[in-house]
């Protein structure tokens, strides 16, 4: 069974500067719910609208349920596309944007209100049809331009960060949406976004891109768990890194020694690491805080200089001589700002990666500390 | 309530304004019907011979009559109103084509735009003389309006494109984007998504352009013969007899003519619209 | 199904066409570049080269090149007066149509909400040029003339003994009429800038602590700017190259309008020509400073 989607090394430049992609490639499963993450800029916009053949590219192939479409034109792609602005036709009401492809594919007219009727239910907006776009909330819009692109059910739904410019309460329901619509119609489904907790929510797979090359792709408790490189680790979920020296590596088990101390972590790859520069890395709310004085494995002495109510959790951040600062998530604690404390976490906690990117000849304490 | 003070002295300069503009049409209508050939004041009396007299009733410099038996006048009339239909329907198309290709980046595009917006900015002595001169190298002696039609499109298109390109949706090629990956090809997009959206301002360069060419002169009159135009028809008698109310005539009906065509199409570009133009 | 057999068969379709059809919208441009390289480039080009030839031919006449004319031209005198009254001309005008434009286009585009009423009132402004151009003109000699309506009205009500006879055939003529005649093509421009601001950024700046006069100037001024350069543009354009006004109606004694020269020269073609370079070399050199003061591009694309 060939995948929805298939790209082979597609390259597109604008200009002869800018390389948007670098010789992208990878697959999408049918009826998968595929999300692409990664910074503004990296790429996912260019790679969605090559995808939906309204961008020429310079090189590679892309191919949508098995056939090549190099030279099918955007109209006969039987896809659909929703871009970061919607697009809904202004000088249409809602039935005619959501009957537009319909009536494209000469539909008869009592079939074409059967669907449309269909495709509002579904996403919540029936009784919509003679309002007008501009008479239409954010939501509303988002919705309508939903609704246009399910309709006549086709294999394969491209959106481009169909979230980034909700609020956060609706951007909640719009995602358990379209998790429903998407069950429900079993079609293939790709979007982006570069709001991480999005992409970890909403994935079946999950795909970081940064500035034009893949990262990583997998499942998303796979790369939160396992990232392969510090870009990947950063992108995905919050995480404390710290730039370090391998002393010693034993099978997954190695010692790192950083600023801080000597910490044991867990190490994925497939790399000699004894005596190189590595990141080591633990994710906020895998570490413990307790009383100075209490020994655990992979532990310093900070003092807590902030805390930040985050509702769920409470962010705290505790600081060591030299301005290195630790992120801890956890729940609201007796502790007070000022005073020192131990700060640990578990050797299976700890991420030891010694590349930085994908992209090569970056130097991985730029990478670390963002430089 | 606080008075917006503002507006009601920059109101009534307005009104001023278009009252000065105004004079000169009203007091055309007006001296349209003296009842003697002059055409300065005082007006002794009203009559309608201007308009419909028979020839050589009243009369000054010889043969006169109203513009009603002038056949000449009458095939100046026809000749402009012709040129500024072929024009108009001429450019439009040709702004249409212009504006939408300019709305996407390309090499040279900074160039080409400046050169259609040319027309507009050569003077009229450098276009009409260089048209002559370019007619006479290529074998073309017989002048009509046809000679003069492209000179009129040459200059009436940048301010139609102006107007068009000045009031494009920003998201203009996004809707186009959308209507092709919901499969309408590049004919239906243009009819179903991109015309639609212009709509207002296609009417509007239609109405330019015609209104421009009706009106042209400096252009024309190097490449015209025979009766031509109004304004060179005009100016042509002007030069050679001295001014009488005939003309003023010519020009109330004109204006009668176009105003009520003018308030016309407002109330249809306007009724339901958010823009006018 | 029949989608894939049809995909092999687009696969086969001939380059030339697979080239028109990707870059359809780039070739879209042709028709309209194709007239105006026809009828605007080429005629400018066949003035300049007739320029280079001298005595009374009236096609280019590649045997008898020479700069004789030119050196006619920037020789004489009275091409620098001719240069310094018509552009001194000129940028008055300019001027004094873009103070009297300028409250017209700010009163109807920021203080009437209503658009219909604002269609109105551009539609009004716009119906007198529907009628033509020398009509219009004749106009004048019934206002502005001895027995014309101004002094007519003044006589009558006693305020001047005598006619007054500066009115018509001077300079003031020249520019009454000029403005006049250009008034619209520079509210127009001005209008439409004023439109494309977004009054948001008044109320912020009004917020700030700017005063509604300070507002103006330092916003919405600036942002209108485009369209006053364009309009200024326009009144340059057909000020600097207008003929006809100054000999109908200025007395044509004036050495106004570099081109009446032109038209002197009816039968010497090639120092018409000569004097139309230097024409056209004024006009862009205007053009081309006017423009430094604002982007007018961004009026229509980024």
């Amino acid at each position: 069974m060939p995948s929805a989607l298939s790209v082979k090394n597609l390259v597109k430049r604008y200009g002869r500067n800018v390389l948007a992609l670098n010789g992208v490639s990878f697959e999408v499963d049918k009826g998968d719910f595929f999300v692409i993450i990664g910074p503004s800029g990296c790429g996912k916009s260019t790679l969605l609208r090559c995808v939906a053949g309204i961008l020429d590219y310079d090189s590679g192939d892309i191919y949508i349920d098995g056939r090549n479409v190099k030279d099918v034109p955007a109209h006969k792609r039987n896809i659909s596309y929703m871009p970061e602005t919607y697009a809904l036709f202004p000088h249409m009401r809602v039935y005619d944007n959501v009957a537009f492809r319909l009536r494209m594919h000469n539909f008869d007219e009592s079939e074409i209100k059967k669907e449309v009727k269909r495709a509002l239910e579904l996403v919540g907006l029936a009784g919509f049809e003679e309002r007008w776009p501009s008479e239409l909330s954010g939501g509303q819009r988002q919705r309508v331009a939903l609704a246009r692109a399910v309709v006549a059910n086709p294999s394969l739904l491209l959106l481009d960060e169909p979230l980034s410019h909700v609020d956060y309460r609706l951007q909640r329901k719009l995602m358990e949406d379209f998790k429903n619509i998407h069950k429900n119609l079993g079609n293939t489904w790709i979007l982006t976004t570069h709001i991480q907790e999005q992409g970890l929510s909403l994935a079946d797979t999950l795909m970081v891109m940064n500035v034009g090359v893949i990262e990583q792709k997998g499942k998303p408790h796979e790369i939160y768990e396992s990232p392969r490189t510090v870009f990947a680790a950063r992108f995905v979920g919050d995480i404390n890194l710290y730039s370090g020296q391998v002393v010693e590596q034993k099978g997954e088990l190695c010692v790192v020694k950083t600023n801080l101390g000597e910490f044991k972590g867990i190490y994925k790859g497939t790399g000699e690491l004894v005596g190189r520069t590595v990141a080591y890395g633990v994710r906020p709310n895998h570490i413990l805080i307790s009383p100075v004085g209490e020994h655990r494995e992979n532990s310093f002495k900070a003092r807590l200089v902030s805390a930040y109510y985050f509702g769920e959790f409470i962010e705290y951040i505790f600081e060591v001589a030299g301005g290195v600062q630790v992120k801890v998530h956890a729940d609201p604690m007796p502790v007070k700002l000022g005073e020192e404390y131990a700060v640990s976490w578990d050797t299976v906690r700890g991420i030891i990666l010694d590349k930085p990117s994908v992209i090569e000849g970056l130097n991985i304490e730029d990478v670390i500390y963002g430089r | 309530m606080k008075r917006d003070w503002v507006k009601i002295v920059l109101g009534i300069y307005t009104v001023f304004i278009i009252f000065i503009f105004y004079l000169p049409l009203i007091l055309v209508a007006i001296l349209s019907f003296k009842s003697d050939a002059s055409i300065t004041f005082p007006i002794l009396g009203f009559s309608l011979y201007w308009y419909i007299g028979p020839p050589g009733l009243v009369g000054t410099s010889g043969f006169t009559s109203g513009i009603f038996y002038d056949p000449q006048i009458g095939q100046a009339i026809i000749n402009s109103i012709t040129l500024g239909v072929i024009n108009a329907s001429i450019v439009v198309p040709l702004v249409i084509c212009a504006a939408l290709t300019l709305r996407y980046a390309f090499k040279g595009r900074d160039l080409i735009f400046y050169l259609l917006l040319a027309g507009f900015v050569m003077p009229a002595i450098i276009i009409g003389l260089g048209a002559n001169i370019f007619y006479k190298t290529i074998g073309i002696t017989e002048y009509s309006i046809w000679t003069v039609l492209p000179l009129h499109i040459v200059y009436t298109m940048p301010f139609g494109l102006i107007l068009t390109m000045a009031r494009f949706d920003p998201l203009m090629v996004e809707y186009e984007n959308v209507a092709r990956v919901l499969g309408a090809s590049g004919w239906k997009v243009f009819r179903k998504i991109t015309f639609p959206l212009i709509r207002t301002q296609v009417i509007s360069t239609f109405f330019f352009a015609f209104t421009l060419s009706l009106s042209e002169f400096l252009r024309s009159s190097f490449v015209i013969a025979g009766v031509g135009t109004i304004p060179t028809y005009v100016y042509n008698q002007m030069s050679v007899t001295a001014p009488t109310p005939k003309w003023f005539a010519l020009g109330t009906l004109s204006m009668a003519i176009s105003l009520t065509l003018l308030f016309v199409i407002a109330y249809i570009l306007t009724r339901g619209q958010r823009r006018i133009i | 199904m029949t989608e894939e057999r049809r995909s092999e068969a687009e696969i086969r379709e001939s380059p030339l066409i697979k080239f028109v059809r990707k870059n359809a919208r780039y070739l879209l441009i042709l028709p309209p570049l194709i007239v105006v390289i026809l009828f605007l480039v080429v005629p400018s080009l066949m003035i300049l080269l007739l320029s280079f030839n001298k005595g009374s031919v009236t096609r280019f006449d590649p045997t008898n090149i020479s700069l004789d004319n030119f050196i006619a031209v920037f020789s004489r005198p009275s091409t620098y007066i001719i240069l310094r009254d018509t552009l001194g001309m000129s940028v008055l005008a300019a001027l004094i149509t873009l103070l009297v434009a300028y409250p017209v286009a700010y009163f109807i585009s920021f203080k009437i909400q209503n658009f219909q009423l604002q269609g109105i009132i551009t539609f009004m402004l716009v119906a007198p040029y529907w009628v033509d151009w020398s009509i219009r003109s004749i106009s004048w000699l019934s206002i502005l003339g001895e027995k014309g309506l101004v002094n007519y009205t003044l006589m009558s009500l006693g305020l001047i003994k005598q006619p007054l006879s500066e009115l018509l055939f001077t300079r003031w003529t020249l520019l009454i009429i000029w403005v006049q005649t250009n008034l619209l093509f520079m509210i127009f421009p001005i209008y439409l800038s004023l439109t494309l601001i977004d009054p948001d950024l008044i109320n912020v700046a009004r917020t700030l602590g700017a005063s509604p006069f300070k507002a103006f100037t330092k916003i919405t001024f600036r942002l209108s700017l485009p369209g006053v350069v364009i309009g200024i543009i326009f009144v340059f354009i057909s000020t600097l190259g207008d003929y006809v006004t100054p000999a109908l109606w200025a007395g044509g004694l004036q050495m106004l309008g570099l081109t009446v020269q032109n038209y002197a020269w009816h039968f010497n073609w090639p120092m018409a020509a000569a004097y139309s370079v230097l024409l056209l070399a004024v006009t862009l050199g205007v053009i081309w400073i006017v423009l430094r003061f604002a982007n007018i591009k961004q009026v229509f694309y980024k």
